[in-house]
């Protein structure tokens, strides 16, 4: 909401300064974003009477020479290429050389002495654009104000600055001027804007009627005759316009005035095309249109409220106004509604049709229905003065008219819930600062009536909220409540959680941080089936609209993204959310974390021939991050199926314990290919919770201090041979002496037969209380090697 | 024994010591020593003489040529080290390495800059002796608005515009929490009174600018009891942000509006770039003071929602944007780079 300060000074008839009122209305709730002058700029344009105009000598284009009096009695002579050059006496404003005026495109400019057609020109006639008064540029701007010398930075509102203020939901009361300068008033300690208790004249009657009074509590038609409808003076169009609305006409100004003033939307209606001469309040009937102020014609549903005339809706009831029955420039009697619309209805309407207007901004929020009556005569006066119209008609419905609202107060519950010693006369006090009235009941309780403006006090630590807003918060001491132990095991899988990162840090891996919704496209790329995926019913995009069932797709496009910057190497992880049907028995999706690997790229290496990362780079960093995490060692084996996503010669099923944690595998050639990715990429998605630690707390081992003996044996192998289980026997069978088996050398071709390959292997032996004899760990290499040739057809070399 | 032999053993003692002087490095040396004292050696086969001699002869022949071989000994492990030294002499006075070159790094990967953010803002409230709780990101609409007590068809719902999510069979309506406060209605549905939880994680929201993203974090924290207090909020605020800032961290506490808390407020901090100096400061935008936490005292219509005695316990929540504690942070320009995961920009931050 933007506030003027000068407004707000009028209001108050105090003038706190800028900044203390800032200051105050931020700490109380109303919190000042920007504080802008404006203005500033109209200090060297002055008012001027024109002396003489005459046509200019040369030119082709129709300007004329104006001889003006800048109030010093001097005559200057300045080129005014305006239409609408007062006749002498008229005032103008006189912008003179030196002078900074605003341009056609809104940017400051400052004048000089220049000829304009061959004529020496003294200054400049300006336009209420120029000035930043308004917008209008058909001609220059005829002042009705002011004396001559004037700065036009001293005319009623020109120089002003400008409150930015953020006006949360709930307080619909500071939607407008009053509703501000009110708040301002009890934080400061200042009087507050006397009440405008006026009541109807004694008229005639307006045939209006209110059909749905649960959607609209209270209707007030008014009806003025005699208006001319014309410009607004100068004063209510530079305020409209710094307050960013438009100004129209002097009818429809005077209704957006009252509504900033006091934040009641109004409408007036042109009684002479209103079918009848009369309007009803009811519910839209099935089928029914309106065209609205905007030109659109929309349809309407039985939900809507709408007011209407003998022939239709002709408003959408504290929305949006119907073209037909507008006021336009030969309107002379209208019809001035004030009414109360239901917040909900109107918020309801206006979402459906996908508007929203400065009206259902304000009944979204809720309006002061007590206020009704003075705020429509409020109009009326103002109607009265810039239009010449009268009051001939009134009709006032409000059949649910209450007293104001009672809350009841325990004056001790003030303090106890802020936390510091708050007596009872403070509490009265800033409550009836706001508007309030407090009846005591007794030493310790009051009834505190609540004004008709503040629709959202209602229930006891409402007002607590309000005496500590009056007080400040901000005055508040920070106090520590008493400590509590925390529950046994209540940070469990946050904490596990930040042990995996930990981990897959310290393996080298760069942690990723994704949206949660992918692109079809992306599942696609790697086999999935986003049919199977759960969907959201209003994404911001297609690229946005699947919940991912796996963290990997959008990783593997990450790295897409990646390469066409030039960046090969990849080394991530992510750790989040992945969702699945069915949903469960309390409605929700099928919700775990993952983790999530990729390695993409070169290994590592330095001044070495680059060579891409694999399968066994990934199994290592699993075998560690297990390790590391679960505390117990991972299996790797082929059962079940391999993903869609892994390449079917190179996958693993990865389990710890007895239970399957995920996959990992290097990604399909198809996906590869279908995602545009140079390769090689692998990658492992494991369960989170699979990684939880499950090993009992190992015992420390004294290490032995005996020497360690080696043993290497060279075996050619059938490549079909799993490795691992060579390795388990050469183990198994060299026995408990054999701290080790290690794989030390892979070789390929020479006169090793084909599809075969020679392996050497590194065999530690120790005993932890005697140094070995060399016979003795030949002895158990050589059984080992016999055991290796009957089970696996390894043949030594 | 003649003193022709003592005088040739002179002579060969003599020129071992010359040969061993001259020679130029480790092989020359080693054919030295192999040429008097290897098995065919001059030394050697002086010795292997000695049985051949007549008994009286043997002894002082055999001691004189053993003093001989002793002190050829001497010679060579003597030169042996001069050249060991001589060696070092010119390993040092090689060209310096150059330290321009890579180094072979192992390394260490690094997490999210919000993880890290949010780590340390979690575990700053576990040291002040808060639980961690945390619940679904697809949330039941009931525990995302109802039960947190925001009012249907309000205005206040327009912060939370939500993200649904589409199944058939869904009795219940589904959406992406728009904050972690659904935690809180959790907590308190599961657990009796008290509580005193903190619950990261990720929100969602259908936002999309530089300054909103569609889906960011929060910390939501709650702590109630007999006795809570708005001064206390304010306390726990401020020793919370002591320790994440520094002690001295300026703070302001402010009236505001959020629909689950009653009174609302909002706890600022002052400008941790220019301290409130700088009228242009892009942080603050010139006011000086940084809006991050959101807060106040639970709604008595979410404690009744929960089953908890309104007139009993009263609690204070409050939560902030981890986003936006990183964006400060890590002075990131534009939220979505958070999401991007460009690798050039994890590595800058
Ligand atoms: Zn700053």
């Amino acid at each position: 909401m933007r506030i003027s300060y000068q407004w707000l000074v009028e209001l108050l008839g105090a003038d706190p300064g800028v900044e203390a009122a800032a200051r105050a209305l931020t700490l109380g709730g109303l919190e000042v974003e920007e504080a802008v002058p404006v203005g500033g700029l109209l200090r060297g344009v002055c008012v001027a009477v024109v002396r003489a105009s005459r046509p200019h000598p040369s030119s082709r284009q129709p300007l004329t020479l104006v001889t003006v009096d800048p109030g010093d009695g001097s005559a200057l002579e300045v080129v005014c290429g305006a239409p609408n050059v007062p006749p002498a006496g008229g005032r103008v404003a006189l912008a003179r050389v030196g002078a900074t005026v605003l341009g056609r495109d809104g940017a400051p400019f400052t004048l000089e002495a220049r000829p304009v057609a061959g004529v020496q020109s003294h200054g400049m006639l300006c336009a209420e654009d120029e000035l930043g008064l308004g917008t209008d540029h058909d001609g220059i701007l005829v002042l009705d104000e002011g004396a001559p010398g004037d700065s036009v930075a001293s005319l009623p509102g020109a120089a002003d600055t400008l409150l930015e203020v953020n006006v949360t939901p709930n307080r619909g009361d500071a939607l407008s001027h009053l509703g501000v300068a009110r708040d301002l008033a009890a934080l400061l300690g200042l009087r507050r804007p006397p009440e405008d208790a006026r009541a109807l004249p004694p008229v005639g009657p307006v045939d209006v009627q209110v059909l749905d009074p649960a959607r609209c509590p209270r209707y007030l038609g008014l009806r003025l005759e005699g208006a001319t409808v014309r410009r607004s003076p100068r004063w209510l169009r530079t305020r409209l316009h710094r307050l960013g609305v438009r100004p129209l006409s002097n009818v429809v100004d005077v209704t957006n005035y009252v509504m900033l003033e006091r934040g009641q939307p109004l409408h007036a209606f042109d009684l002479a095309r209103l079918e009848g001469a009369r309007l009803e309040v009811r519910r839209a009937r099935e089928g029914e249109q309106l065209k609205t102020l905007e030109g659109l014609t929309r349809a309407l549903s039985t939900e809507d409220l709408v007011i209407a005339d003998g022939e239709g809706a002709v408003a959408l009831a504290g929305v949006l106004g119907g073209e037909r029955s507008g006021v336009s420039e030969g309107t002379t009697a209208l019809l001035l509604e004030c009414a109360a619309f239901d917040p909900a209805g109107v918020r309801r309407t206006a979402r459906r049709l996908g508007v929203h207007t400065e009206s259902s901004h304000r009944f979204e929020r809720g309006t002061d229905a007590r206020a009704i009556a003075a705020n429509a005569l409020r109009a009326a006066e103002l109607l009265g003065a810039l239009t010449g119209a009268a009051i001939t008609g009134a009709r006032d419905l409000w059949p649910g008219e209450a007293p104001r609202r009672s809350v009841p107060l325990r004056f001790a519950s003030v303090g106890a819930l802020l936390g510091v010693e708050v007596p009872p006369e403070e509490s009265r006090r800033a409550l009836e600062a706001l508007g309030c009235a407090v009846t005591e009941v007794d030493d310790a309780r009051c009834e505190v009536q609540v004004p008709g403006w503040r629709n959202d006090l209602s229930r006891p630590v409402d007002l607590i909220e309000e005496v500590g807003r009056v007080r400040g918060f901000d005055t508040l001491p920070g106090t520590l409540p008493p400590t509590r132990p925390a529950r046994a095991g209540s940070r469990g899988d946050y904490h596990h959680r930040k042990r995996l990162r930990a981990a897959l840090c310290a393996l080298g891996l760069d942690e990723a941080v994704h949206y949660a919704f992918v692109a079809p496209r992306e599942l696609l790329a790697l086999g999935l089936d986003p049919g199977a995926a759960l969907r959201l019913t209003n994404p911001l995009s297609e690229d946005r609209s699947v919940l991912r069932p796996s963290l990997l797709p959008r990783l593997v496009a990450g790295i897409g993204q990646a390469q066409r910057y030039g960046e090969d190497e990849a080394r991530l992880f992510e750790l989040g959310s992945v969702f699945a049907r069915p949903l469960g028995d309390d409605g929700l999706p099928q919700e775990r974390t993952r983790v999530a690997l990729v390695l993409g790229g070169p290994r590592d290496a330095w001044l070495a021939r680059p060579q891409g990362v694999d399968l066994y780079d990934m199994k290592g960093l699993v075998e560690e991050l297990v390790l590391q995490t679960a505390g117990v060692p991972a299996g790797f084996d082929r059962d079940g199926e391999a993903p869609p996503w892994a390449h079917p010669r190179a996958f693993a099923r990865v389990t710890v314990g007895e239970r399957e944690a995920g996959h990992l595998g290097a990604l399909h050639p198809d996906a590869l290919e279908r995602a545009g990715l140079r390769g090689p990429v692998v990658l492992a998605e494991l369960l989170a919770e699979a990684l939880t630690e499950r090993g009992a707390a190992t015992a420390a081992r004294s290490p032995s201090r005996q020497p360690a003996v080696r043993r290497d044996v060279c075996l050619a192998l059938a490549e079909d041979t799993a490795v691992g289980a060579v390795l388990d026997t050469l183990k198994s069978v060299a026995g408990p002496l054999c701290e080790r088996v290690t794989l030390v050398d892979r070789f390929v071709g020479g006169d090793l037969p084909e599809g075969h390959h020679a392996l050497t292997f590194g065999l530690t032996f120790r005993a932890s209380d005697r140094s070995l004899q060399d016979d003795e760990v030949d002895r158990l290499r050589e059984a080992a090697v016999r055991e290796a040739r009957t089970r696996h057809g390894a043949v030594q070399r | 024994m003649s003193d022709s032999l003592s005088d040739a053993l002179a002579a060969l003692e003599a020129e071992v010591r010359a040969a061993c002087a001259a020679a130029r490095d480790d092989n020359e040396l080693r054919q030295t020593a192999a040429r008097y004292l290897g098995v065919s050696g001059t030394l050697t086969r002086l010795l292997k003489r000695i049985p051949e001699l007549p008994g009286p002869e043997r002894k002082p022949f055999g001691q004189r040529v053993n003093a001989a071989k002793v002190a050829a000994e001497a010679c060579v492990a003597q030169a042996h080290a001069r050249l060991r030294a001589e060696a070092r002499e010119r390993e040092l006075a090689r060209p310096a390495a150059d330290v321009t070159l890579p180094g072979r790094r192992r390394k260490v990967g690094r997490r999210h800059p919000i993880q890290r953010v949010l780590e340390e803002v979690v575990d700053t409230f576990v040291g002040l002796g808060f639980d961690v709780a945390e619940g679904p990101e697809a949330e039941l609409s009931v525990n995302n608005f109802d039960r947190l007590g925001f009012p249907a068809d309000h205005p206040a719902m327009d912060m939370h515009d939500s993200f649904f999510v589409a199944d058939l069979d869904a009795a219940a309506r589904v959406l992406l929490r728009t904050h972690t406060s659904t935690v809180q209605v959790r907590e308190m549905l599961s657990h009796p009174p008290p509580v005193r939880v903190v619950a990261p994680g990720a929100v969602y929201r259908r936002d999309d600018d530089v300054t909103h993203s569609p889906m960011f974090f929060q910390l939501e924290g709650l702590l109630v009891d007999e006795g809570v207090t708005l001064s206390q909020l304010r306390g726990v605020l401020e020793a919370f942000l002591g320790r994440l800032l520094g002690e001295g961290v300026k703070t302001r506490f402010r009236a505001s509006y959020f629909p689950f808390v009653e009174p609302g407020a909002e706890l600022d901090v002052g400008c941790l770039l220019c301290r409130g100096e700088d009228a242009s400061c892009r942080v603050c935008k010139g006011t000086g003071w940084l809006e991050i936490l959101g807060c106040g005292m639970v709604d008595p219509v979410v404690f009744s929602n929960v089953g908890y005695d309104p007139e009993r316990y009263t609690g204070f929540a409050f939560g902030m944007g981890i986003d936006r504690l990183a964006m400060l942070r890590y002075r990131v320009p534009d939220i979505r780079l958070l999401y991007e995961n460009d690798p050039r920009f994890l590595a800058s931050v």
